[in-house]
């Protein structure tokens, strides 16, 4: 036990002295989720430019347009459906909702409202949302003053449910995009550098045990990967007040089951490479596709259908989606317990074939 | 029981033949050297012993344990410098002791070992802050961390300067005070002369020699040298005559003699300068050495 805490307890403080280590593992995951979440707005919802074109120009199209107006995230641009659409194309409006002649006609008969929403496809996550907030907006507008259910015709499915909001979809994409690189990049590499200059050797001519040394490794590296985890959530926490409403005992079970998994995946890379480049690039060609495919920075629902086939051979979508289910949607661990398997399955082929592999020169 | 007995070791690779069966016992608080040029097998030889390669075939004992079924038992008992002696990065000297010390069950204190290898006042330092001679003395202490029965030094002072080699003499030196068993390879010949009870002397995977180095000496290069300046010059017929000369060279001035009775030698040479009325002055002797004695086997010096 001793000899485990020595070297768990150096391990850490090896981390803690590399200073660009540090850039990488907590730094860089906040900067972008920083980043990425003043892009798209704090309050969750983008900042919408919509405009908006009345063709009906009846009391409840007044009605729909004060109520827009009155909304913060929104700010209204009113003209020509021509102009409007013209800025849109532009990319100076996000949307253009075109509510259509007889709108009132149909809400006072009870039939759907005729209203058109156009948006720039061009880019998607912003067009899913502003579709889905008009369509939720609109929809409450017209119950409220009508005083009857559902009247907008929605044409669209909404991607992006009435309170996750982009922050809280990214928060747990970057945790688990975090903790895959750390488990490509950091243990991996420390291990083939350990061999690159021999201290492998060294400790191989040592008694302490293989197991033990791998064991106190791949322990730092773990409880590392939990400070990360905090640091990343309490900070989406006091910035972005995302919403986690996950147990935090299954957060934390994901937090090791995903970085374990990860761990083993680079463990496996130390095994089959020689030196520290053919690492770094093979960390690289892993990590940086699984990074932007896996659909952790945005819904895999926008993806063409062959991307999202991808997505799913990636063991990055399973933690994310396992991640995303227990923190946001408030799901347990059985719930998720495909992405567990596929995780867990994964980490324990990687690990059993590079203890196989393991190479001390 | 010897400290380590060797019986008809081989090991290859591929090809190449690195040793090509050595036998050889090192007895108890013994200092033990292997010399020889590199690629010579002094490594591999040493490895093998360590447990951290294993042979192709040979019968290997270390503390009376067969290095392939006890290497563990082995691994408590040695203390290993390896050539490379590159570390961790952001440790410290005295975190890269201890976290050593940590892997043995038997522990010396680090601060005893700081001080035995003179880092006292490196002990705070990151190793990448070091010299190359307190590198060195740094994987010394990492090799002495368990108090071994048996310290294995490989080449300990490559690319060091003269000074640095010296401390790292010293620090051998206490370990013979301290009735440890040291195996020390090294392609210097003043290192295993001034450091060695005896001396293993390996040219491509064999031992060609055998012995102390005074041993060695007299067995393969009994013969002294004497140079010396004569003013006036006198002829070489002359000091060809003097009692015990065997070989005459011309140097500056003077002569270069070989002689296997340096003393008779001596005298006759002032005998011969004071009977020709000349001078003789610069007078130097020289026994053989090591380099000679590896010359004289091989034909080529052990560094070229």
């Amino acid at each position: 036990m001793k000899r485990f805490t020595k070297f768990f307890g150096a391990s850490l403080k090896m981390t803690y002295r590399d200073k660009i280590a540090l850039f990488w593992m907590f730094l860089y995951p906040l900067l972008l989720m920083l980043l990425l979440g003043a892009i798209f707005g704090r309050s969750g919802q983008a900042n919408i430019n919509l405009g908006v074109v009345d063709l009906d120009k009846t009391p409840i199209t007044m009605g729909v347009q004060s109520a827009l107006k009155g909304i913060k995230a929104f700010s209204i641009e009113k003209g020509s459906k021509e102009k409007l659409l013209q800025d849109l194309s532009d990319g100076k409006l996000n949307a253009v909702l075109v509510l259509d002649k007889g709108f009132y006609d149909s809400v006072t008969s009870g039939e759907p409202g005729k209203a058109v929403i156009y948006v720039d496809q061009s880019s998607v996550t912003v067009a899913d949302i502003t579709y889905s907030s008009v369509n939720q907006v609109l929809d409450k507008i017209v119950q409220g003053m009508a005083n009857i259910p559902t009247l907008v015709e929605v044409k669209r499915e909404s991607v992006v449910s009435s309170e996750l909001s982009y922050v809280d979809f990214i928060v747990p994409g970057i945790l688990a995009m975090t903790l895959m690189t750390s488990g490509l990049m950091g243990l991996s590499l420390e291990f083939v550098n350990y061999r690159e200059k021999g201290i492998l050797r060294r400790i191989k001519v040592s008694p302490l045990p293989l197991s033990r040394f791998i064991g106190s490794e791949l322990s730092a590296a773990l409880v590392m990967a939990l400070i990360q985890a905090a640091i990343l959530l309490l900070v989406g926490w006091l910035v972005f007040k995302i919403h986690i409403r996950g147990n935090p005992v299954y957060i934390v079970i994901l937090v090791i089951i995903g970085a374990a998994s990860f761990l083993a995946l680079g463990f496996l890379i130390s095994s089959l490479t020689r030196a520290l480049k053919t690492a770094q690039m093979a960390s690289n060609a892993i990590a940086f596709p699984m990074m932007f495919l896996s659909g952790v920075f945005f819904p895999l629902a926008i993806l063409p259908s062959f991307l999202a086939t991808i997505a799913k051979l990636l063991p990055l979508y399973y933690l994310g989606d396992a991640l995303r289910e227990v923190m946001i949607r408030g799901k347990d661990l059985m719930a998720v317990w495909p992405d567990i398997a596929v995780l867990v399955g994964m980490g324990l082929v990687c690990f059993l074939v590079s203890i196989k592999l393991f190479r001390w020169e | 029981m010897p400290a380590i007995s060797v019986v008809e070791l081989h090991k290859s690779y591929g090809a190449v033949k690195a040793v090509d069966g050595v036998s050889f016992e090192v007895e108890d608080r013994e200092i033990f050297g292997i010399l020889g040029p590199n690629g010579a097998g002094k490594t591999t030889t040493l490895e093998i012993i360590e447990t951290l390669r294993e042979p192709d075939s040979g019968e290997i004992t270390v503390g009376g344990m067969d290095v392939r079924k006890d290497a563990r038992a082995i691994k408590e008992l040695i203390g290993v410098q390896l050539q490379t002696t590159v570390f961790f990065d952001n440790l410290t000297v005295r975190e890269t002791v201890d976290l050593f010390s940590s892997f043995y069950r038997n522990q010396v204190g680090t601060e005893s070992l700081l001080e035995l290898v003179s880092l006292e006042d490196k002990a705070g330092s990151m190793l990448d802050e070091l010299s190359g001679g307190q590198h060195k003395r740094v994987s010394i202490a990492l090799a002495l961390v368990n108090d071994p029965r048996i310290v294995f030094l490989d080449e300990p002072t490559t690319g060091l300067d003269p000074q640095a080699r010296r401390n790292i003499w010293e620090i051998v030196e206490q370990l013979r005070d301290r009735e440890n068993t040291v195996v020390i390879t090294t392609h210097y010949i003043e290192e295993a002369e001034y450091l060695c009870d005896r001396v293993a002397i390996m040219d491509h995977g064999r031992i060609i020699a055998m012995g102390s180095p005074d041993e060695l000496i007299d067995r393969h290069s009994p013969e002294s040298n004497i140079s010396f300046r004569l003013e006036p010059l006198l002829s070489a017929d002359l000091i060809a005559a003097i009692p015990g000369v065997s070989d005459v060279r011309s140097v500056n001035g003077g002569y270069e003699v070989t002689t296997l009775v340096p003393q008779e030698t001596l005298i006759g040479i002032f005998k011969a300068a004071y009977d020709n009325g000349s001078t003789a002055d610069d007078v130097s002797m020289k026994r053989a050495t090591l380099e000679d004695v590896f010359l004289k086997i091989t034909g080529r010096r052990i560094r070229q």
